[in-house]
């Protein structure tokens, strides 16, 4: 027989819609990653800040591999948690948006996905928004995309019941701190107190002169006093990119590729706001469709960034000991390569439907050790549509929330 | 050449400005409207377009207009961005702004052409009445200030 456990709030159960802790990240290791290269370290470790093992590096492409500073963890990331190495991306074409949009809708999706529309699923954004209870304001859910090509749309659904209301608020830091912008577009414009006030009043006369009903494209919303926050936070990182301090702020030799730095900004915003829910991707590793060692340089490098991100996780107030990082890949890559050989005579590998390998990656939780159960493997089968409702159960929203075609990843819990 | 000609050409030629760098930005002339005749809501490209033209009076310089637009598809918050676009505008020191002394000397005519400026119509009596008043009352308006209020007003979203 199995007695009741009594939590120390004197109840026997949890409560519906207790949470495990008060932050999930959830990084995209995307661009697609096949566990040959990462989890299976068929090339020696090209990982090792975040998985056990020592295996050194192929010798024929060890020279491409760039060397990394020594991780800033005392031990490999997986012994903080669990490491899944059986997800599939089960349905739906093995494409980058499709993978993106199945890991952050918690839906499987067809061809007919559309690339111009925002998805049509809520994305786990609204349904945080919608139905955490209290519900929180955007500045608690934050999308960092790599790029500000399609991903952007990722940040809310077209859903009727959803949509921008609920939406994240959504940065593709890369492009937007990029020197012209942080020189040319601030917001600069000083107002006290009593002008700021004169001003709205100023507006507000010439608005009642102009009655329309109009619904601007203003995507996610924030609320004044949140917009102030953001628009000093995105000030501050600026003054930086224009007086060069986010210049290699890493110190990796001889530079910072595209995903160590969205990492970074990653973790300059959750310094600043200490969001309930993150997600940043990455996407270096999709070189590989043109150069296989550059691919292995892009996991290095990744590795790299995600280590850096779990040690500012624990250094940072408010999320140190309370956050869950969730590490998967969107999609895989190929068994078969393609015809492409690189100048280590290594072919390169593209991801497509009719391959079963571009279906295979694995899955990472880690967190405290009262939440996620450390140091452990599961080899159980689990889907990539898993991580949003794993995330609502870890957020505590998933009793409200609409059924979703995924499995809470229970295994990752002490 | 049409207005929707002209942003449908505009739409294209930023959709494919990644691979191809001779890039022509044209949104043709606008045709002022009285009031009550303003329907169609400008999208936010449309809007950097013309309200660079209002201040500058001449077209907007592909890499100004290139640097708005990333900076606009890169944040969700799209209100923010071009109210940072907006302020941006109006700090740029090349931009030429009537003084406090002119202002000062002739308000009519600074309201008039602020008018037409911006909302492309004359301003009414009862307009011209309420911001002269506001001018002569409060003597910290600066046209930076004035300018501001306007082109984040309802109306100028519209043409």
């Amino acid at each position: 027989m199995t007695l009741p456990t009594i939590l120390p709030s004197g109840r026997l159960f949890a409560a519906t819609g207790a949470r495990r802790a008060n932050h999930v990240v959830f990084c995209l290791f995307a661009g697609g990653v096949r566990n040959m290269e990462s989890i299976l370290q068929n090339e020696g470790n090209l990982m090792p800040a975040m998985l056990k093992g020592n295996s050194s590096i192929s010798s024929d492409i060890a020279g491409g591999i760039t060397p990394m500073p020594g991780s800033p963890l005392p031990k490999a990331l997986q012994e903080y948690g669990t490491l899944f190495t059986n997800i599939k991306f089960s349905d739906g074409p093995t494409g980058h948006f499709n993978g993106h949009a199945s890991a952050i809708t918690g839906q499987h999706t067809t061809e007919n996905l559309s690339l111009r529309t925002n998805p049509p699923f809520p994305t786990v954004f609204e349904l945080y928004r919608k139905h955490n209870s209290p519900s929180h304001a955007a500045k608690n859910a934050w999308w960092l995309s790599h790029s500000n090509s399609l991903y952007p749309l990722l940040n809310h659904s077209s859903h009727p019941s959803y949509g921008a209301q609920y939406a994240a608020n959504q940065i593709a830091p890369n492009p937007f701190f990029q020197w012209d912008v942080s020189v040319n577009l601030r917001h600069e414009l000083q107002f006290t107190d009593q002008k700021a006030a004169t001003i709205d009043e100023l507006r507000s006369y010439l608005d009642s002169n102009f009655r329309k009903t109009y619904s601007l494209n203003n995507g996610v919303v924030n609320n004044d006093q949140d917009r102030e926050q953001i628009v000093s936070w995105l000030k501050g990182i600026q003054d930086r990119v224009v007086t060069g301090a986010l210049s290699n702020p890493w110190g990796v030799q001889p530079y910072m590729n595209g995903d160590q730095y969205n990492l970074f900004f990653a973790e300059e915003l959750m310094k600043e706001f200490q969001p309930e829910l993150l997600v940043v991707n990455l996407f270096g590793v999709d070189v590989a469709h043109d150069e296989y060692t550059e691919y292995c340089d892009a996991l290095h490098r990744a590795d790299y960034g995600v280590a850096h991100l779990w040690d500012t996780i624990q250094n940072t107030p408010g999320m140190k000991d309370d956050t869950v990082l969730i590490v998967m890949p969107e999609i895989g890559r190929n068994e078969t390569p393609n015809t492409i050989v690189d100048q280590y005579g290594r072919p390169a590998l593209d991801h497509t439907n009719g391959d079963p390998m571009a279906r295979d990656v694995f899955c990472m939780v880690v967190g405290p050790p009262d939440v996620i159960s450390q140091d452990s493997i599961s080899s159980d089968l689990g889907a990539t549509v898993d991580v949003v409702p794993t995330i609502a159960n870890i957020l505590g929203f998933d009793t409200d929330m609409p059924s979703l075609p995924g499995n809470v990843l229970n295994a990752a819990f002490s | 050449m049409s207005i929707a000609k002209a942003l449908q050409i505009l739409g294209l030629t930023l959709l494919i400005s990644s691979c191809q760098r001779t890039t022509i930005y044209d949104v043709g002339t606008q045709t002022p409207n009285i009031p009550g005749q303003k329907n169609e809501l400008k999208d936010d490209l449309q809007f950097m377009t013309i309200a660079y033209r209002d201040l500058y009076e001449e077209e907007i310089p592909v890499s100004v207009l290139e640097t708005m637009r990333k900076a606009y598809v890169s944040f969700g918050d799209k209100a923010l961005v071009v109210d940072e676009i907006v302020q941006s505008l109006l700090l740029n020191p090349d931009l030429e702004l009537p003084t406090q002394q002119e202002i000062a000397d002739d308000p009519g005519a600074f309201i008039s052409q602020t008018y037409k400026r911006f909302f492309l119509r004359d301003a009414s009596d009862f307009e011209l009445a309420f911001w002269e008043s506001q001018l002569a009352e409060d003597e910290s308006l600066t046209a930076q200030d004035i300018y501001y209020v306007f082109m984040t007003s309802s109306e100028y979203k519209y043409y």
